[in-house]
């Protein structure tokens, strides 16, 4: 659901390349975050274990996790000294991220060879109870074979497996994030509004503190709060489904034939609003004249989440 | 912060410089709540008799950004230094005596020199040596270190006596020389890495093949934990263990021991069953 009206003059117009950019937010919620470290003997089975750790990952609406990959780390930049890939993982409540990430870690780290999972925010200072156990829960696994090392004051698990050791710190602090960040491209056809979702998101790709969970960081499946079927808590955004023009109340005009959803999920305000200035500029640039049309955002009237980002103010 | 600085006085009363001191109750606890003449009246053993620490030592007190212990001059005869020491550095600069680093919970203990018996073992009559913190030693350590060791790390750039890692209950040792007889005794748990596995060769065949009996057959082993330490001198002492094959063995199995001896290629053989 948007109020932001699509195709009307509301007196406040701006446009990139030819995109006009709709004078609307973008709302977004309060989440729990937080980023873990896989490393493995090389990049190919970090990236297994990465791929598999954050599958199912896209939304909390039933996933209860929001998962991606952050970025891939040299192995300078890791604990262990080996390739590694930094993901960051949200959810709605504290405990809901704890019962995801271990879950997670011990089918999809645990068991992938090589690897070793570590916290990706500094555990120094972080009060007890906003730590979430990793090596903590997983140690059980080596059925009091494992072994525990505290270095430079962090512990660490050593648990035997079949090739070798898997490696893992106790546990990894969670902090607050905020999720639901969004922008919506409106383009001619599918294929320029896939274009344009991919540049944005090859601009936001390498970014810090900043996730895109939907698969290549994209959804065409928006949707909107409720559903005439009691059970579901979400259902299709009706408002920006081209095939449901002069059926329903819709928010696209003449010559706007397909949406594509970029959600992103971030530490800070700022690493939110950065990314989506960033991927909007993108996707302007780069299709502005070959059929994206225009840019605006979902939200739910500014009732429902503190965080609402501003395309003009973000884009000025 | 505080830096307290103790340097050891040429001459003690007209005494020579070769007598036994209890330096035990020099304490960064102790010192932090005290005064400088209140410090200077402390009360240590000297040849089993009492004598004010500013008889032995003279002090000097500054502030500093962390916080720190630093005591030099002729310690070869000075015991007792680091005991239960907690937090911040604890510098000896020398060769200090026995039983550094006694019941050590926490903060860095480092020698500049060589060191006594018994380094990061249980302080006085306790049952649990060393539970924290790391000791660092540029040159040799006498025996017993890590006797009874629980927590922490001991890092011995030079050689090491007998009977290293004794009944260690957990923890981590690494040396980089040659290793005396014994090595792991009773250990149940705890890690020692020996960059120099030559010692470990000699003990197995001084012990005609027996030392199976304590050792289990050594297995290639990756030790990427090592990885974890980012120490310059763990790594300079480690060297070789990132240059040859690692080979790992339990020990000590006459106690049903879970503690492991990582050493590069050279003494898989010679402990072998």
């Amino acid at each position: 659901m948007s109020d932001g009206k699509l195709g009307e003059n509301n007196g406040d117009l701006l446009q990139i390349n030819g995109v006009r950019i709709e004078a609307t937010f973008a709302e977004a919620f309060d989440m729990k975050a937080t980023r873990i470290i896989i490393t493995a003997m090389d990049e190919i089975w970090a990236e297994h274990a990465a791929s598999a750790m954050s599958g199912f990952g896209t939304s909390v609406i039933d996933c209860k996790l929001e998962i991606d990959v952050e970025r891939r780390l040299f192995p300078i930049e890791t604990p262990d000294g080996r390739p590694g890939i930094a993901l960051l993982a949200f959810a709605m409540s504290g405990s809901e991220l704890e019962k995801q990430i271990v879950r997670r870690a011990g089918q999809c780290v645990l068991t992938c060879p090589t690897t070793a999972l570590f916290a990706g925010l500094p555990v120094e200072g972080v009060p007890r109870d906003k730590r979430m156990p990793l090596g903590k829960s997983l140690r059980f696994f080596g059925d009091g074979n494992q072994i525990s090392k505290v270095i430079d004051g962090t512990r660490y698990w050593r648990i035997p497996v079949m090739d070798g050791e898997f490696i893992c710190q106790h546990e990894a602090p969670r902090t607050a994030g905020i999720g639901g960040g969004n922008f919506l491209l409106v383009a001619r056809d599918i294929m320029a509004a896939s274009r344009a979702a991919r540049a944005a998101i090859g601009a936001i790709d390498s970014m810090p503190d900043v996730i895109t969970p939907f698969p290549g960081g994209v959804t065409r499946s928006g949707s909107k709060v409720g559903s005439k079927y009691k059970s579901l808590i979400a259902s299709t955004n009706n408002e920006y489904c081209p095939t449901l023009r002069g059926i329903t109340n819709s928010q696209l005009g003449e010559g706007e034939n397909a949406v594509l959803e970029i959600v992103l999920d971030g530490l800070t305000f700022e690493s939110i609003a950065d990314a989506m200035r960033r991927g909007i500029t993108a996707a302007c640039e780069s299709c502005g004249e070959h059929g994206l049309v225009a840019v605006t955002a979902g939200n739910y009237g500014g009732k429902l989440g503190r965080h609402h980002f501003h395309l003009h103010e973000i884009l000025s | 912060m505080t830096r307290w600085h103790f340097r050891r006085r040429a001459s003690e009363s007209g005494k020579p410089l070769t007598q036994s001191i209890d330096a035990s109750a020099i304490r960064r606890e102790w010192l932090c709540e005290k005064s400088e003449s209140e410090i200077n009246a402390l009360e240590i053993t000297v040849d089993g008799l009492a004598v004010s620490l500013g008889d032995v030592f003279e002090l000097s007190i500054a502030s500093s950004e962390d916080t720190q212990i630093v005591i030099e001059g002729e310690l070869d005869e000075v015991h007792g230094l680091g005991t239960l020491h907690d937090q911040g550095d604890f510098r000896i600069v020398g060769n200090a005596g026995h039983g550094i680093g006694s019941g050590m919970t926490g903060g860095t203990l480092s020698v500049d020199g060589d060191a006594g018996d018994y380094v990061g073992g249980p302080y006085g009559a306790h049952k649990v040596g060393m539970a924290g913190g790391v000791i660092k030693i540029t040159g040799h350590v006498g025996s017993y270190a890590g006797h009874r060791m629980r927590r922490g790390v001991i890092l011995v750039h030079g050689n090491a006596g007998q009977m290293l890692a004794a009944s260690a209950v957990a923890g981590t040792i690494c040396v980089g020389g040659h290793v005396g007889q014994y090595v792991a005794v009773g250990m149940k748990r705890g890690t020692i890495v020996l960059a120099n596995s030559s010692g470990l060769v000699n003990q197995a065949d001084e012990m005609g093949g027996t030392s199976s009996n304590r050792f289990s057959p050594p297995m290639r082993f990756d030790p990427a934990f090592l990885n974890l330490y980012r120490d310059p001198m763990f790594d300079e002492i480690t060297l070789s263990l990132r240059q040859l094959p690692v080979f790992r063995t339990r020990a000590d199995r006459t106690v049903g021991g879970l503690g492991e001896v990582i050493f590069p290629a050279g003494a898989e053989l010679a402990i072998d069953v």
